[in-house]
């Protein structure tokens, strides 16, 4: 009797219950989606937990995994879940699976608070959880929803959710759900780059361990958090979480069905199916006995309530991306030995068939049983798979009465949503077609308004507008870079993008679905900022000025009293009128242009040099004495260090500056070496080219003991002297110090021209005349310019 | 006195009282002895399974394992049994087991983490699994191996740019497939693997306890 009792327990109360719930903790329950392989589910809510706990640090949360299992080798999830996406979510809370679901995971649910996280197909058992869970002892405030990738309309309790607009397959379903008359899904509420390096065929971006989880990881954490942190406990209780669903007998026979008729399915166990070829699946119960398959595999096809079920059908296997290809399908064909498929006239619950014609039987397997034509699984399958979603009734109104009509197909005749009137008296029979692979089908309807070809756009931010099927998703792509949008009910779109100054290069497609893409344009336009003049450099503290900030402008008198100022090889200085440059005292300068990159000093309408930086195009050329002169060293000081090369000065000279030997002068450069304690007592000035100077170029004064060195540098174009060598008195004594200027250029072959030291000179002057404490070299010069 | 006179059992006016007696009987006796079996069947699969999990759960890793006390040689390449070699008896496949230490000689706490998760999954392969108690008992091994293997990644908040969180978990989710393609490294363990899921993954709760066997700070 023990065994007995203990067989009566164990068929009754398979499923252990645990009363207690506490108010302390929280439990995620994760429902994967389908055509997910089974390890993949549990990888997937591995993944999930293991980021959540390491990302959070917390501890206090236990996860559940909600198998949501595949039937039919996922045939039957199809037909499943085009019913959910037709119906409203009450609907299914008798739904085998989600029994299941709520049976298993019954004695695990030990805290009051609970999240449901669901992920693609997985969301809408989230949502019937939801409520079954709300219904049977789960108060509200205790219990949310968040929902990843839904093709569902709503998240119930009004959960978060997170859906990206390039996830293909949620675009795929919310295109051909408008087709089909169900509920469109959710908006998508980010945008995740699509994973070139590992993309999940055949819908990009479709895919929680591969896209979600790793992309949008602080999302989606961050919000699961959030959402567990708003739960409210309420008091723990000693009954147990929420009432399952009762282990009905009619639950055990559709259990026993599907151990016996999934595996068929799958190819590993073969079985007899029969087929209504009204889309109803029965077994024959007179060959096999198993009527309780046909009871479990009828639970999977609920009544069909719209007139496009079959397209439906069509629709939602390329939309999950069946695993079932046509070559399983052709296996299943030749392993699956009796399937037959019988026609039932049921218009009430398949209106769009109509009557059908009874098949006469055939074969030699039919012999008991009339009205019965032999098909297998993967010709049921197959057959509902071909089948082509049915042309748009020609009598389709562009609205029905009460508005429920939905578009598609960008901007096509909408399609209505009533079913038509079934035909009783027809009489049709339905081939089997071959499977023909998914077609790409181009797209005509996409276009580029704007920008037109060509167009010049004076902001970084271009608008790109244009037209395209509607709901399409948008792919403008410019280099590396691609964007998405989805256009509107209309077909228009438009999209901002951010693009460098410059010429632009864009292509443009859409996509209806992986499978269906527009022909690809391409666009070429121009960003070109409105020219404005830089602000001219204010001093503060170090500064580095380089060739890619550049040009830098200098405006009035500018001085450099202390610090670092570093320029890099290519910097373009332009001065405004009458500006002038001062590098005094405890500056350390840093000049380093190079032979093919100097640094220049010129005029602001200088334009062959950065470009036409003041703004005016070729309204104003440069000419000499445009800006005055930079200066470096004196004004009683000296530079703690200066490190000159490949410096290009042009049209200065312009401001007059003094000193009390030479009263006022016009240099374009000047060069102050005095009262230098304790810093360098030489210097070297390397590829200096100083031209177009208003009246002198380089003005150099060289105090004392110290000693400036030029060379490999050129004058040229300066109207009175290249190189004027200030006078240095001290005290009534003359204290000049060091100057040498050899292997220079000075414009002619016959070098510079000097009152005594080379008077034949026709080259750029140098002045004054030296006394007889001036020391001043300049020969031997250079026989042509060195640039 | 009446003698009960079997020659005319059954007959005569009350004779089909005792054909139906006699046919209560046999049916009855036939459920019960049905029922019987029936029962003794699920009995002895009860215990079957609770021993099955207790050694399944009973699978940890050791510190000789970490310290590689007791290293199995390179198995012979020519072996292409489901199983594999596990000569050194530790539940940790012997090529596995090599490849984890050659990849970590240095890193005790990543070899510990592999090795803990291959130790679960190799559980995969094996005659354990033979109902779904025992998958669910193999799939919280696993888990735990799975997360004890996450755990030696970079340090992850929330605050971090998600730029940032991607390029530290990514370090933890090659770590899991590391581990994952070494065990399951031939097409014949694949199958496997997806023939014991197909046949019996189910919902399921969670693990309890700490994630790793071995306190990876004490390494």
């Amino acid at each position: 009797m023990k065994k007995i009792a203990l067989t009566a327990i164990l068929l009754l109360f398979p499923f252990q219950t645990w009363a207690g719930c506490s108010a302390d903790g929280y439990t995620v329950i994760y429902v994967n989606g389908i055509f997910t392989s089974q390890a993949q589910a549990e990888a997937e809510q591995k993944l999930l937990q293991d980021k959540f706990e390491d990302s959070t640090g917390r501890s206090d949360v236990v996860f559940l995994s909600g198998y949501n299992p595949s039937h039919l080798a996922g045939g039957g999830d199809l037909l499943k879940s085009i019913q959910q996406a037709y119906r409203d979510e009450e609907s299914y809370i008798d739904d085998y699976d989600l029994q299941t679901i709520l049976l298993k995971i019954a004695p695990d649910v030990k805290t009051r608070k609970i999240l449901l996280f669901g992920y693609s197909q997985g969301t809408f058992y989230t949502n019937a959880l939801y409520h079954y869970l709300v219904a049977n002892g789960v108060p509200k405030e205790s219990i949310a929803v968040y929902n990843v990738d839904t093709p569902a309309s709503y998240v119930a309790g009004d959960g978060q959710y997170l859906t990206s607009a390039t996830d293909m397959l949620i675009y795929e379903v919310r295109r051909k759900a408008a087709f089909g008359g169900a509920k469109q899904p959710l908006e998508s509420n980010i945008l995740i780059p699509p994973v070139v390096e590992n993309p999940v065929p055949p819908y990009p971006g479709h895919s929680l361990k591969n896209v979600y989880l790793p992309k949008a990881t602080v999302r989606i954490i961050s919000e699961v958090n959030t959402a567990l942190e708003s739960l409210e406990a309420g008091e723990s209780t000693d009954e147990a979480c929420f009432t399952p669903p009762p282990l009905s007998t009619d639950y055990k026979i559709k259990q026993a069905g599907f151990s016996l008729f999934d595996p068929a399915a799958e190819g590993i166990r073969t079985g007899t199916v029969y087929a209504y070829k009204g889309a109803k699946l029965v077994i024959d119960t007179a060959q096999s006995g198993l009527n309780a398959v046909g009871s479990a595999i009828r639970s999977l096809l609920p009544p069909a309530n719209t007139a496009t079920a079959i397209d439906a059908f069509d629709v939602v296997r390329n939309v999950y991306g069946s695993s079932l290809t046509r070559e399983d399908l052709e296996e299943l064909n030749s392993s699956v030995p009796s399937v037959k498929a019988k026609q039932e006239q049921d218009s009430t619950l398949y209106p769009y068939m109509g009557a059908v014609e009874e098949t006469a039987p055939s074969g030699p397997d039919n012999e008991n049983s009339d009205n019965l034509e032999r098909k297998n699984v993967g010709e049921v399958l197959g057959e509902f798979i071909a089948i082509d979603p049915p042309p748009p009734p020609p009598q389709f109104q562009p609205m029905s009465p009460n508005g429920a009509l939905v578009g598609g197909g960008g901007g096509g005749t909408p399609i209505q949503e009533s079913a038509p009137e079934p035909e009783p008296e027809a009489v049709v029979e339905e081939p089997t077609p071959e499977p023909e692979p998914i077609e790409e089908t181009p797209v005509s309807e996409l276009s580029i308004t704007t920008p037109t070809e060509n167009e010049s756009i004076a902001t970084t931010t271009a608008t790109i507008m244009g037209t395209a099927p509607a709901e399409a998703l948008v792919e403008i792509s410019s280099g590396s870079t691609i964007s998405y949008v989805t256009a509107g009910d209309d077909g228009s779109w438009t999209a901002d993008i951010i693009f460098d100054e410059g010429p632009v290069s864009i292509s443009v497609s859409a996509f209806e679905s992986v499978f269906n893409a527009t022909t690809t344009l391409t666009r070429a336009f121009s960003i070109t900022l409105p020219c404005e003049i830089p602000t001219p450099v204010v001093v503060q503290g170090n500064q580095t000025w380089s060739a890619e900030n550049g040009p830098y402008v200098i405006d009035g008198d500018t001085y450099f009293r202390q610090g670092d100022l570093t320029i890099g090889p290519g910097t373009i200085v332009k001065f405004m009128s009458g500006a002038v440059l001062r590098v005094h005292e405890q500056v350390e300068l840093t000049i380093s242009g190079s032979a093919d990159s100097p640094v220049v000093f010129t005029s602001l309408s200088d334009d062959s040099q950065g470009g036409d930086t003041n703004c005016d195009d070729t309204a104003t050329t440069p000419a000499p004495g445009d800006w005055g002169y930079a200066i470096f060293g004196g004004g009683g000081g000296a530079l703690k260090n200066a490190d000159v090369s490949y410096l290009t000065v042009r049209y200065g000279g312009g401001v007059e500056t003094s000193t009390s030997n030479d009263g006022t002068f016009y240099p374009s450069l000047a060069v102050i070496y005095d009262k230098a304690s304790g810093s360098p007592k030489s210097y070297t000035l390397t590829g200096v080219k100083v031209s177009d100077s208003a009246h002198i170029g380089l003005y150099a004064y060289i105090a004392d003991t110290y000693a400036l060195t030029l060379s490999g540098s050129a004058f040229e174009g300066n109207a009175e002297y290249g190189l004027y060598r200030g006078r240095v008195v001290k005290n009534g004594n003359n204290v000049a110090g060091s100057l040498t200027a050899t292997d220079n250029w000075w414009g002619d072959e016959s070098g510079p021209y000097h009152e005594t030291l080379n008077p034949e000179g026709t080259g750029d002057a140098v002045g004054p005349v030296p006394l007889q404490s001036e020391k001043i070299i300049l020969s031997p010069w250079l026989s042509s310019t060195p640039f | 006195m009446v003698a009960l006179n079997v020659t005319t059992l059954g007959k005569g006016r009350w004779g089909w009282l005792w054909w139906m007696f006699g046919a209560i009987v046999i049916v009855a006796s036939t459920i019960y002895l049905l029922l019987f079996l029936y029962g003794g069947y699920l009995h002895g699969e009860k215990y079957a399974t609770e021993d099955a999990v207790a050694y399944i759960e009973s699978q940890k890793l050791t510190l000789a394992d970490v310290r590689g006390d007791n290293l199995p040689p390179p198995p012979d390449a020519a072996d292409t049994t489901l199983e594999g070699v596990d000569q050194n008896l530790n539940g940790i496949r012997d090529d596995v087991e090599l490849a984890i230490f050659e990849m970590y000689p240095d890193d005790a706490k990543v070899r510990a983490a592999e090795l803990q998760y291959a130790k679960a999954l190799q559980l995969e392969l094996t005659n354990w699994i033979f109902n779904e108690e025992t998958f669910v008992a193999v799939l919280l091994q696993g888990s735990r191996g799975h997360s004890c293997v996450y755990d030696t990644g970079p340090e992850v908040n929330l605050s971090m740019s998600q730029e940032e969180v991607e390029k530290r978990f990514a370090v933890g989710d090659g770590r899991v497939e590391e581990v994952e393609n070494l065990v399951f490294n031939t097409e014949k363990r694949k199958q496997k693997r997806d023939e014991v899921y197909g046949k019996y993954m189910t919902s399921h709760g969670d693990s309890e306890g700490p994630d790793c066997d071995i306190d990876l700070s004490v390494l």
